[in-house]
């Protein structure tokens, strides 16, 4: 006689019953596998594009245990080193000249260089484990002597067929310079980071071509054994004029993962909304197939058996569908990994403006644990509530019941309970302003899904009972019925609605996410920037920016007589208060000449605010930046910059910036923080009607010289358009696993109502019905479901996109968008609903028009 | 037209019917021949697994014997496609289940008046008969209410009321009183004769209830997929009714 403990862990009958219903049960299994694909997928693709970049990070960092940065990468006196090297617990000051370049192939190549003292054996060691410096260059003497001589990764020479003597034409800010390889290094330590796309030379030749005579941008440092990391770090501190900063490459991990963490969590959340649709499918599927067990059950509970003995076996089957599930989703999720990871890295670095990587998928246990759970849980979730209400149902009821019951009633908790979501999001959406907690709008988007989910109840049941008067006007007496079935089978009906809605709401959310962004960054760039034309390095230096070029070329342009106004803009990242923020900087005529910039301002901004900032006495600052920091005009913030703190003084809010900013005049920004690079420039022509032909005579100028880009303002913001579009491409993969468990969540549940109706099919066609009519009710109901879902997923996909473009986006990210709903995609999205609901009726349509009638009828 | 001078209703002529596999078929019916004249009230009485029900199934054109012919109404029903068969079924057949096989979303009213609604008849006059439909069977009453609401007796007057209301020459029942009660199966059984009697329903019947079977005025035994005898129902019963 077994033990209760032997029967309680004995899997026997609930393998029996899987066998048994393995057709029916296919369904559950393959939407808990795609909700665990994606969910393995998007932590996985995570991971990796987080440890690519902590990689780049310990990569170029080395063995320092310590940095020393103007804190914005910019350049400083080589002076500071010596000071450095003097401290107590230093061993070793290592000076770095760091920049970007690009292989002039077309290519697009972005090389980080390191300029470093190769004669210094100790410097070198720091980031490359070789013997001695020799073992990189086979002369050093004529490496040294030649100041066009560069080290490259030996696997990325070969890879562009170059070696040791190879020339290679680099280009730099300054323009296009020609070096010439005499060096290879190995992929590992710097080798390794950014895929081998460094570039390293002498310090001195370093400084020649990208900053200038005894100027460089960082100091590596070395401790003795027995230093205090913390104590010299404050004394090198204290050595060091204002502007620089020391930290610690552990910081600068912490400070990547920081940044990235609320986007890749965001991802995960939306991976997680179509577990949530497999989740609904699940519950619809196992109802269904332990109601079609009632009997069953009722004659066991008949016999004996407890309600949770017969709770436990139906949890214990959909243990083994979780279980099954999990077995097909973790290798799909991988596969799905595999390809989706170039896109998936390449959108994380546009959207961080990070330079791009490359990633390598290295499966960790947290990912496949992660996936299991899911699985699992989501799995033994969906199959709860109908475990239970079987569990409970009365044998007597259970032994007599065939599936006809009343009409169904009531729906007014229903309605309450949705109606409670709704109230409770817009309320942790009022306290999420007011905090500023960001985690909330979580909580606010899992109560819109709840809400939504909820209301399809009411929706179908008021639904069906709208469409039945359209329906019999379009369809006839089938149109009639089929209103009537959709209205008496509520419950299935309302969780394929439910699927439906949430399913295609996600998609909606997600493309008005985009579009919304797309058109908010098109439609206030486009407000502000009046010149016809924008010139810019034909490279990108990180995620979607331009490479800085040397002004150089703005006062060249500025020469030209064909041209009446050249205004550069410059962008980089500034810590202010403890975060990041963009700092915009833009030549003084942006702010007075209209014809190359617009600045609308909120109400308030002090008299005279443009002229203010113009001269470099004031600053204005996006709405987004603002709100977050309590700010208002005529306070003055404080940022810190190589020259020391710069006071500001707040003149105004710009009422078009869609990122969380500070816009000030280039003049002040090139001498407080010694930066004459410039990102964008700006060109107003003489005679607008000769915009194409002052373009190509730029483009045949410059072009070659700097490898330019000379665009017009319209091309410019498309380019823009389409970078935002690149990094929304991550959730493209979601959308198209979405929908795919869309039409199988469709499918199955128009099949489940087929099969539930076999008798009574089989009767109508005894009565007279023809086969094409049958089909043609099953086929109206399909579009009804359709049509509600397509409603349930408007209010759905709306509520979402509009919360998350005006609420959690800027408390998550810092960005200030407009919400733009596209028209024609929300009407291609509803007709889309209708005709993946009549797609997924097909298949049964065709069962029931062709049940074999007699069969049917016997069926019970 | 007297109802004895119009040709047989349903004509059965050496009709065969097999299932299951080849090599070891099981024999339904095995060389069934029989006619039924307008008006007549015919019980198809048998054991359990005599070829009853299948018998019924190939009159109603739902199945097509291995053999031999069934003629509707004339009508040879192998060489009909499945359009033409529904649309025999539709307007000359009615048919009562054992089961009721009402359809559980439409109320009363609805579930009667769907046949005659796909057959294309105006909607006042599917109103029309459906309300004497129902009043014929005795749940004129009862037209809103669902059937979840009705006890077996009502719906399965309910779906005789649907059988009828598209004015059949034709009533097929198979075990119309198997679901039910002696009492309630009698109530059911006079409403079949009264149809049968007054309106000259054909009927044929399926049943394994002697009782049920004597209200029939013909009673074809089949036994072993064969028609052992084929009587007139015994009288005192017939009086009785």
């Amino acid at each position: 006689m077994r033990t209760p403990i032997a029967k309680l862990l004995s899997f026997r009958l609930a393998v029996r019953h899987v066998v048994f219903d393995a057709r029916r049960l296919v369904t559950t299994v393959v939407a808990v596998a795609a909700g665990v694909a994606l969910v393995v997928a998007v932590h996985g693709m995570n991971e990796a594009v987080l440890a690519s970049f902590l990689a780049t990070v310990d990569g170029l960092a080395g063995r320092a245990a310590l940095t020393i940065t103007s804190g914005e990468d910019l350049a400083f006196p080589e002076i500071s080193v010596g000071r450095v090297a003097s401290v107590p617990g230093v061993r070793l000051a290592v000076p770095l000249v760091r920049s970007v370049a690009f292989l002039d192939d077309g290519s697009g190549d972005a090389l980080t260089v390191m300029g470093v003292d190769l004669t210094n054996e100790s410097a070198v060691r720091v980031y490359h484990d070789v013997d001695r410096p020799e073992d990189v260059v086979d002369d050093l003497l004529a490496f040294l002597s030649q100041p066009d001589s560069i080290i490259v990764g030996g696997r990325w020479a070969q890879e562009h067929g170059l070696g040791v003597g190879s020339p290679a034409e680099l280009v730099t800010p300054s323009g296009l310079r020609r070096f010439v390889i005499r060096g290879l290094v190995e992929p590992q330590g710097l080798g390794a980071a950014l895929g081998g796309r460094v570039v390293v030379m002498d310090l001195y030749a370093a400084e020649r071509a990208f900053t200038a005579d005894g100027l460089v941008n960082q100091v590596d440092v070395l401790l003795d054994d027995a230093a205090d990391v913390a104590q010299t770090k404050a004394a090198i501190q204290e050595t060091l004029p204002p502007g620089l900063v020391v930290s610690e490459p552990a910081v600068r991990r912490d400070v990547v993962r920081t940044t990235m963490a609320g986007f890749q969590t965001m991802l995960l959340v939306f991976a997680m909304l179509a577990v949530f649709a497999g989740l609904v499918i699940c519950y619809s599927r196992l109802r269904s197939v332990f109601d079609a067990r009632t009997w069953e059950i009722g004659l066991l509970r008949a016999v004996g058996l407890s309600r949770t003995v017969v709770f436990v076996e139906l949890l214990k089957e959909s243990l083994l569908l979780g279980g099954l599930g999990v077995l097909v989703g973790l290798p799909a999720g991988m596969v799905i990994a595999r390809f989706a990871l170039p896109a998936f890295a390449r959108g994380t670095a546009i959207n961080f403006r990070m330079p791009p990587v490359t990633a390598t998928l290295a499966w960790q246990p947290v990912s496949v644990q992660l996936g299991i759970a899911v699985g699992v849980v989501a799995a033994m979730i969906a199959a709860a509530l109908p475990a239970y209400r079987i569990a409970n149902t009365r044998p007597v009821a259970a032994l007599r019941l065939r599936g006809l019951g009343a009409p169904p009633r009531g729906g007014v908790g229903r309605v309450a309970i949705a109606a409670a979501c709704l109230g409770g999001a817009i309320a942790a959406g009022f306290v999420q302003r007011a905090t500023d907690v960001a985690q909330l709008g979580f909580v606010t988007t899992g109560l819109l899904v709840a809400g939504g989910l909820v209301a399809a109840g009411p929706l179908v049941r008021t639904g069906a009972h709208l469409v039945s008067r359209l329906h019999a006007v379009l369809f006839g007496p089938v149109g009639r019925l089929a209103a009537a079935e959709v209205a008496y089978r509520v419950d299935r009906e309302t969780l394929a609605v439910a699927t439906l809605g949430l399913g295609l709401g996600a998609v909606l959310f997600f493309a008005i996410l985009g579009w919304s962004f797309e058109q908010s960054l098109v439609a206030q760039l486009g407000a502000r920037f009046q010149a016809q034309l924008v010139v810019n390095s034909a490279f990108v230096s990180q995620g979607w920016m331009a490479a800085p070029l040397s002004e150089d070329v703005v006062a060249e342009l500025a020469a030209r007589p064909d041209v009446a106004q050249v205004v550069a803009q410059h962008l980089r990242d500034v810590q202010y208060d403890g975060s990041r923020v963009s700092l915009f900087s833009y030549d003084p005529s942006c702010f007075r000449d209209p014809r190359v910039c617009r600045w609308p301002l909120l109400a308030g901004a002090e008299s005279g605010a443009l002229e203010r900032v113009a001269d470099g006495t004031a600053v204005l600052v996006s709405s987004s930046l603002l709100r977050e920091r309590g700010l208002r005009v005529g306070d003055d913030i404080t940022l810190d910059a190589p020259t020391g703190p710069q006071r500001l003084r707040v003149a105004g809010v710009a009422q078009q910036e869609p990122a969380k900013a500070v816009i000030m005049s280039r003049a002040r920004y090139r001498v407080a923080w010694s930066d004459h690079m410039v990102t964008w420039i700006h060109v107003v022509v003489a005679d607008p009607s000769k915009a194409a032909t002052v373009r190509a005579s730029l483009a045949a100028q410059l072009g070659s010289r700097y490898r330019l880009q000379v665009r017009s303002m319209a091309e410019f913001l498309a380019y823009l358009a389409g970078q935002v579009r690149q990094a929304f491409s991550l959730l493209y993969v979601m959308e198209g696993i979405t929908f795919l468990l869309v039409m199988f969540g469709i499918t199955d549940a128009v099949a489940s109502g087929v099969l539930e109706r076999t008798r009574q099919f089989g009767m109508m066609r005894a009565i007279g019905l023809t086969r094409l009519r049958v089909m043609e009710l099953v086929l109206v109901e399909g579009a009804t479901l359709g049509l509600l879902g397509a409603a349930l997923a408007l209010g759905i996909g709306l509520l979402l996109s509009g919360f998350w473009v005006l609420v959690q986006f800027p408390a998550l990210l810092g960005w200030n968008l407009d919400l733009v709903v596209p028209g024609a995609f929300v009407v291609a999205g509803a007709v889309l609903s209708i005709v993946l609901a009549l797609v997924g009726a097909l298949a049964p349509a065709f069962r029931a028009g062709w049940l074999p009638a007699m069969a049917a009828l016997r069926e019970e | 037209m007297d109802p004895s001078d119009a040709p047989a209703i349903v004509t059965a002529i050496d009709v065969h019917k097999s299932y299951g596999p080849r090599d070891a078929p099981s024999v339904a019916l095995d060389g069934v021949s029989f006619t039924i004249e307008p008006g007549s009230f015919v019980s198809l009485v048998g054991p359990s697994g005599s070829g009853k029900t299948t018998l019924l199934n190939l009159v109603a054109g739902l199945d097509v014997p291995d053999r031999g012919r069934v003629l509707v109404d004339g009508r040879d029903l192998a060489t009909l496609r499945d359009a033409e068969l529904s649309h025999l079924r539709l307007r000359l057949i009615g048919f009562v289940f054992q089961a009721f096989n009402l359809i559980p979303s439409l109320n009363v009213e609805q579930n009667v008046a769907w046949p005659l609604e796909f057959a294309g008849v105006r909607r006042d006059e599917v109103r029309a008969r459906t309300a004497a439909a129902l009043e014929s069977v005795g749940v004129g009453d009862r037209a809103r209410r669902y059937p979840g609401e009705l006890s077996g007796g009502e719906q399965q007057r309910v779906a005789v009321a649907r059988a009828i209301v598209t004015r059949p020459r034709l009533l097929l029942a198979d075990e119309p009183t198997g679901n039910l009660d002696s009492h309630t199966g009698r109530v059911i059984l006079d409403l079949l004769r009264r149809l049968n009697q007054d309106e000259h329903v054909t009927v044929l019947m399926v049943t394994h209830n002697l009782f049920a079977a004597s209200y029939g005025d013909r009673t074809l035994e089949l036994r072993d997929g064969v028609i052992g005898r084929d009587v007139a129902s015994p009288p005192s019963v017939a009086a009785e009714v």
